[in-house]
């Protein structure tokens, strides 16, 4: 029997069978219908949150880097650092904005730099993958009493049903994987995690779970579906049940979501094949137009979960490999968006949970590695009402340092925030009673350079 | 048995997978790097093949071992094959895969091979595995280089080697490896057949095939052995070895693994070593024990008291079901001695001490130890088989007088009087038991409390109190961070200072945190006032040069008890011309880069060299041995200062350069916030290109702007920031590297109208190519070079207004 993974609310992955799987893929699904419906959802009835009316942005798309990105490898190289910095990467490129220069890897993204910003300034000083992690998406430190929800969470809390979306598609979605030992709604609850697709969008078909099957056709779930409402006896028996209607309401739409429109955002064989080419066949260029696809449906979070960034070793081999598919999938979904007017009010984030160490790691076992390092890394912001083609901050002639403009994690969550409307400094409605701030103030004693008012 | 985790077929699949990816292999600019031996040990008097896996063996000239009585000669060094040898022999490899497939498994599109009735024969399965461990041979190679090099040595034990623990290091032109251990035992061992490489890429070639892994079990032929042995083996992913055996009823067998000891610190994996399982079960499959761990050591130990007479099976494997080639073990199987406890665990210098021992197998339960003049850390005995079976445990010797604590088992005692200063050595041996200990102190004295348990090898987890009369809580402490500990990772030993608040009678309570206790938690609990002292660790332990060439190496200092001040730094004995620079550690500092420089007329090969510490402490001249050390990583982040048995310094030929490289000797003066101009000298018969110059490291705020040819070298402007702290010292290090220009090739072809002179294909057409101009040869890039690095020069920054 296929198995496949599923993340509990704790952080525990279990395997699911696909019976089970399936099922799972229906209950979550009208479990969204059921919140839409105004039916009591299983974690809290929130109070409407609190959000800006002038937001200049109304979604995101977040690239994470998963593992880390190197920022000297990316976008912030070091030409002079000398080779035990730079290994062969010592020529970046200009771009299209006079002063900025990048990784020679990335000429695509060079000519679309007028479309976002480069903060070269970021730092926390976490070397762990998953204290990073954390901090990076929520903005706070990890190992407080709380376990605080990440930014896509957050925005599905202020953007997403509670709201008013009414979209059949989840507010917040992930492609493909989740991230795992990472939750990313912490206390919100599960109403507020994310809804991870799973399935490769590069793929023949893109089998999303729980709602596009890899082997089971259209009209066989149809079948399914008529077969299961014949033997439906208590649906029968209790006719005109409010609560079992509301609930045939919820299923009726979940079932719309999986056979109707709502799936076919995820049929990326609408796309012509010059579009598709233009993002680059593989998970990630597919991924980014399935981001771009979900973000022209109204879904106001995308986080797009791109493996493979955390080089110890053959550092140099890989991002030979990677640096092209992220250029390619990268610049053409900035070039899109903006083609299609939806760059103003997207913001697109692009980074991990840190950077990579500057001074490479030639000896063995690593033969030529980089390792974890908070001290300093780089984020890219574009779209969304954030202003293109700038430079935030600087780090220091080999990039290990901040030089100038520190930007903590919070800073940026918040700068994303403002632009979507949400108040940072405004609090995070919870059936708990917490009094928690969307963002951290002073008397968290969570450190902070300023909001990006550079950019905004 | 060998349950190994490879199907063929998936095996194959996954190695062509591999072979299609076109990673290049790394540049390579570090020195040779040892990554396991196999088998990592042998028996006196016995002849055998061990396999040393690695990084840059191409050019291995010879075996290094520490201590006598072991030699070697190599007889293989195993090169990559080469992608067009692997090419060649691809299709074929692939044909047998499938024609394996369609014969023993054949469907629906085979019948066509059913009806030519095709067999496997036992040829062809020969055939099958010599290709797929060529190709798996060359992905390991590229995915996997600083385990896949391997060079075949043929070791000799002789029958009066010494048993134990020995280093071993390869050696080439350029100089000697990282040590390895290695074991010489005395009784039988055998090996099971090293590690395939086409058993690591079938399992972790392909993450899309791991979740099958442990269904994919080929039981192997179960190696039986008799007792006593010692097994030699290497896990691959998800594998489990099985060894066999007979035992009779009441025979108290003994199993000791050394896996984690061989490699203490992977630094690509977590947890940071192999982290071994074994269990033993009887002939109908019920396990009668199992065991993760000794204590607090990785490696497990395992004492079993045979219930009938009877096959028994003993299973190793990874905790978590990881496989590598550095994945070694030793397991030492049967009615062997093994000491589990050791009361007392030290004495006075000069004076002996009666200690008694708990353990199975002992021939006797006590024994009498005589304690060198010179305190320190000494093994408990030195005949090997305890050693092999009880890592860590020491005696440690001190010049304090020293008492026992006033308790037996079952009997609870009252508070001891004690007189400090004074070493007790005591025991917990009731769970939940607090010794306690009273001494007068006075106001203002400062008193330190430390207990030595875990660094002897005790499982005590420690926890100190201090209390006054009133029992007002002064001090509490639960571990305390020992960086002298190499190979601990748990500092489980308690340490306090406290400033006494008045005249009085204090108390020290002394617990296991964990609530553990028995006859093996003992302790060394000190009290008295602070022994400032300090200790020196150097890495890396071989330091590799040229023939009047500098090389740099880190000295380490482990401060105890608060002692801030200078320590100098001095060869002992070393050979002429060999000369130290930078020896001096400012006062406050733990870790300092300096220099070795050999001279032209050096002798070349290996030179033992020893180093030592001087320091004024409280106007004492206290001297101590630098020890040799390997500063090891484990988990992509922890280090450690591993001791090493030499330190050695190894002189190469090289390469005949011209270059004679010097610097200042007296220390520098950087005035805060300006620039110091220094005269280095870099004379050439033949200079080389342009000579630049640049600080390897230097401290934040310090650096080399600029630089200005001199007749007989140059001078280097040192400069330091406005916030680099007044008085800051140490030692700059200065690569001096050349940029040799390249020789631009002629311009050719680029005139459109210029005949092509490709060679036509093999159709007689002419190639694509032909049609278009030869586009230009790109530029050649310049070369720089390193010429090598300038003795240490020492610094100091002073007011800018001194100058």
């Amino acid at each position: 029997m296929k198995t496949r993974r599923d993340v509990k609310n704790d952080g525990r992955i279990v395997e699911l069978s696909r019976r089970q799987f399936l099922q799972h893929g229906l209950l979550g699904a009208a479990f969204l219908m059921a919140s839409r419906l105004g039916i009591p959802p299983l974690s809290f009835a929130a109070a409407p949150p609190r959000a800006r009316p002038a937001n200049k942005a109304r979604a995101v798309i977040q690239i994470w880097m998963w593992g880390g990105p190197s920022h000297l490898d990316t976008f912030d190289p070091k030409p002079d650092a000398g080779n035990d910095y730079t290994g062969p990467f010592n020529k970046p490129i200009a771009s299209n904005v006079d002063g900025i220069r990048i990784n020679e890897l990335l000429p695509l993204l060079s000519k679309q730099a007028d479309k976002y910003s480069i903060i070269r300034s970021m730092t926390h000083g976490i070397n762990g993958h998953e204290t990073a992690s954390y901090i990076a998406q929520t903005g706070r430190p990890a190992g407080g009493r709380l376990v605080y929800p990440c930014s896509g969470a957050v925005v599905s809390l202020f953007h997403g049903y509670d709201a008013g979306y009414k979209g059949l598609v989840p507010p917040y979605i992930v492609l493909t994987e989740l991230q795992g030992r990472f939750s990313e709604s912490g206390f919100l609850g599960l109403k507020y995690k994310p809804f991870a697709t799973g399935g490769d969008p590069a793929a023949a078909r893109f089998a999303v779970e729980g709602v596009v099957l890899e082997d089971i056709s259209d009209q066989r779930q149809r079948s399914r579906r008529e077969l299961l409402d014949s033997l439906n006896t208590l649906h029968h028996a209790a006719k005109g049940d409010p609560l079992l209607t509301a609930s045939d309401q919820a299923r009726q739409q979940a079932y719309d979501l999986i056979l109707g429109d709502g799936g076919k955002v995820f049929d990326l064989g609408q796309e012509t094949e010059p579009v598709r080419e233009r993002y680059g066949k593989n998970t990630f260029g597919q991924s980014c137009l399935a981001a771009r696809r979900l973000i022209e449906k109204g879904v106001p979070y995308v986080t797009i979960n791109y493996e493979g960034w955390d080089t110890h070793k053959q550092h140099f081999q890989i991002m030979r490999r990677k640096l092209p598919e992220l250029d390619k999938g990268f610049s053409a979904l900035l070039e899109d968006l903006s083609d299609r007017g939806l760059l103003d009010s997207t913001v697109v984030w692009w980074g991990g949970e840190f950077g990579r160490s500057p001074r490479v790691q030639w000896e063995a076992p690593w033969n030529g590695g980089r390792n974890h390092y908070g001290n300093v890394y780089s984020c890219v912001l574009a779209g969304g009402g954030f202003k293109g083609g700038r430079v935030v901050g600087a780090s220091d002639a080999r990039g290990e340092e901040v030089r100038e403009r520190p930007v903590y994690p919070c800073d940026l969550i918040g700068s994303i925030y403002q632009q979507l409307g949400i108040d940072p400094d405004g609090l995070i409605p919870n059936s708990q009673g917490l009094n928690v701030r969307v963002t951290p103030d002073a008397s968290e004693n969570v450190k902070s350079g300023g909001r990006l008012k550079e950019l905004s | 048995m060998k349950v190994a985790a490879a199907s063929p077929v998936i095996m194959i699949i996954a190695t062509a997978a591999w072979l299609s990816l076109t990673a290049a292999v790394s540049a390579q600019n570090a020195g040779t790097a040892l990554a396991y031996v196999y088998p990592a040990g042998g028996q006196r008097s016995t002849t055998f093949r061990v396999i040393i896996g690695g990084q840059r063996l191409a050019e291995i000239t010879a075996a290094h071992f520490s201590g006598r009585g072991i030699s070697a000669k190599i007889v293989d060094n195993i090169q990559p094959p080469k992608q067009e040898e692997v090419d060649e022999y691809m299709d074929e490899l692939r044909e047998l895969a499938k024609r394996k497939l369609a014969t023993l498994h054949p469907g629906k599109s085979d019948r066509v091979a059913k009806k030519l009735n095709q067999v496997w024969t036992g040829d062809d399965e020969e055939r099958l595995m010599v290709l797929a461990e060529m190709a798996a041979t060359f992905s390991r190679f590229r995915e996997a280089p600083a385990v896949a090099h391997r060079v075949i040595l043929e070791v000799t034990v002789a029958a009066d080697a010494a048993l134990g623990r020995r280093e071993l290091r390869l050696e080439s032109p350029l100089g000697l490896s990282n040590p390895m251990i290695f074991m010489v035992g005395d009784i039988p061992e055998i090996s099971k057949p090293p590690l395939s490489a086409r058993a690591v890429v079938a399992t972790v070639g392909e993450r899309r095939f791991a979740q099958w892994r442990r269904f994919l079990l080929t039981p192997e032929p179960t190696l039986e052995v008799s007792l006593p042995t010692v097994i030699n083996g290497q896990i691959g992913p998800g594998e489990r070895d099985v060894v066999s055996f007979k035992a009779r009823k009441g025979q108290r067998i003994v199993v000791a693994i050394i896996a984690r000891e061989l490699s203490p610190y992977l630094a690509d994996a977590v947890p940071g070593w192999f982290d071994a399982f074994i269990s033993l079960t009887n002939a109908d499959g019920q396990e009668l024990a199992a065991a993760d761990s000794w204590r607090f050591h990785p490696d497990p130990v395992m004492c079993h008291e045979i219930p009938q007479d009877g096959q028994y099976f003993l299973e190793i494997r990874d905790s978590i079901y990881r496989g590598r080639e550095d994945f070694v073990y030793r397991i030492t199987l049967g009615e062997i001695p093994m000491v589990t406890a050791v009361f007392p665990l030290g004495g006075q210098t000069g004076t002996t001490t009666k200690v008694t021992l708990r353990g199975w197998n002992l021939a006797r339960t006590s024994m009498e130890i005589s304690h060198p003049m010179t305190p320190g850390l000494y093994p408990i005995c030195k005949n090997g088989r305890f050693c092999q079976s009880t890592p860590f445990a020491r005696m440690s010797v001190d010049t304090l007088p020293e008492c026992l604590e006033n308790s037996s088992p079952g009997r609870p005692r009252s508070e001891q009087d004690v007189n400090p200063p004074v070493i007790i050595n005591g025991q917990i041996l009731q769970a939940g038991e607090s010794d306690v200990y009273s001494f007068t102190g006075r106001t203002g004295q400062t008193m330190v409390v430390e207990v030595m348990a875990r660094r002897l090898g005790s499982p005590l987890d420690s926890f100190l109190k201090i209390t006054d009369a009133a029992g007002t809580v002064l001090a509490t402490n639960d571990d305390s961070e020992d960086k002298g500990a190499g190979l601990l990772t748990h500092h489980a030993d308690s340490r306090v200072s406290v400033v006494l608040p008045a005249d009085g009678l204090y108390r020290v309570h002394l617990t296991d945190i964990q609530g553990k206790a028995g006859d093996a938690y003992a302790y060394r609990l000190r009290i008295g006032e602070p022994r400032p002292d300090f200790e020196l660790r150097i890495t890396p332990s071989v330091i590799n040069l040229r023939r009047g060439a500098t090389m740099p190496f880190t000295a380490h200092v482990i401060r105890r008890d608060d002692f801030a001040g200078e320590i100098a730094l001095s060869l002992l004995h070393a050979p002429d011309g060999f000369v130290l620079s930078g020896g001096r550690i400012p006062p406050g500092q733990n870790q300092i880069s300096m220099t070795l420089s050999s001279s032209r007329t050096s002798s070349t090969g290996p030179i033992e060299l020893q180093m030592q510490g001087c320091a004024d402490i409280s106007g004492r001249q206290v001297v101590h041995p630098a020890v040799p050390a390997e500063d090891m990583m484990q988990a992509f982040a922890w280090r450690f200062l591993v001791p090493t048995e030499t330190l050695t310094a190894f002189v190469s030929e090289g390469k005949n350069r011209s270059a004679k490289l010097a610097s200042p000797t007296n220390s520098i003066r950087i005035p805060q916030n300006g620039f110091v101009m220094v005269p280095v000298g870099t004379s050439f018969k033949k200079p080389p290109g342009n000579i630049t110059f640049e600080l390897k490291n230097p401290p934040k705020g310090i650096t080399l702007t600029k630089q200005f040819a001199r007749a007989q070298g140059a001078e280097i402007m040192i400069h330091a920031d406005a916030d680099v702290r007044v008085g800051l010292k140490g030692n700059l290090l200065v690569v001096v590297a050349v940029e040799r220009v390249a020789e631009q090739p002629e311009e050719k072809g680029l005139d459109p109208s210029t005949p092509a002179t490709n060679p036509p294909t093999a159709k007689g057409t002419p190639s694509v190519a032909a049609t278009k101009p030869t586009p230009a040869r790109p530029a050649k890039k310049n070369r720089r070079e390193s010429l090598g690095t300038l003795p240490a020069i020492p610094f100091e920054i002073v007011p800018a207004s001194s100058i």
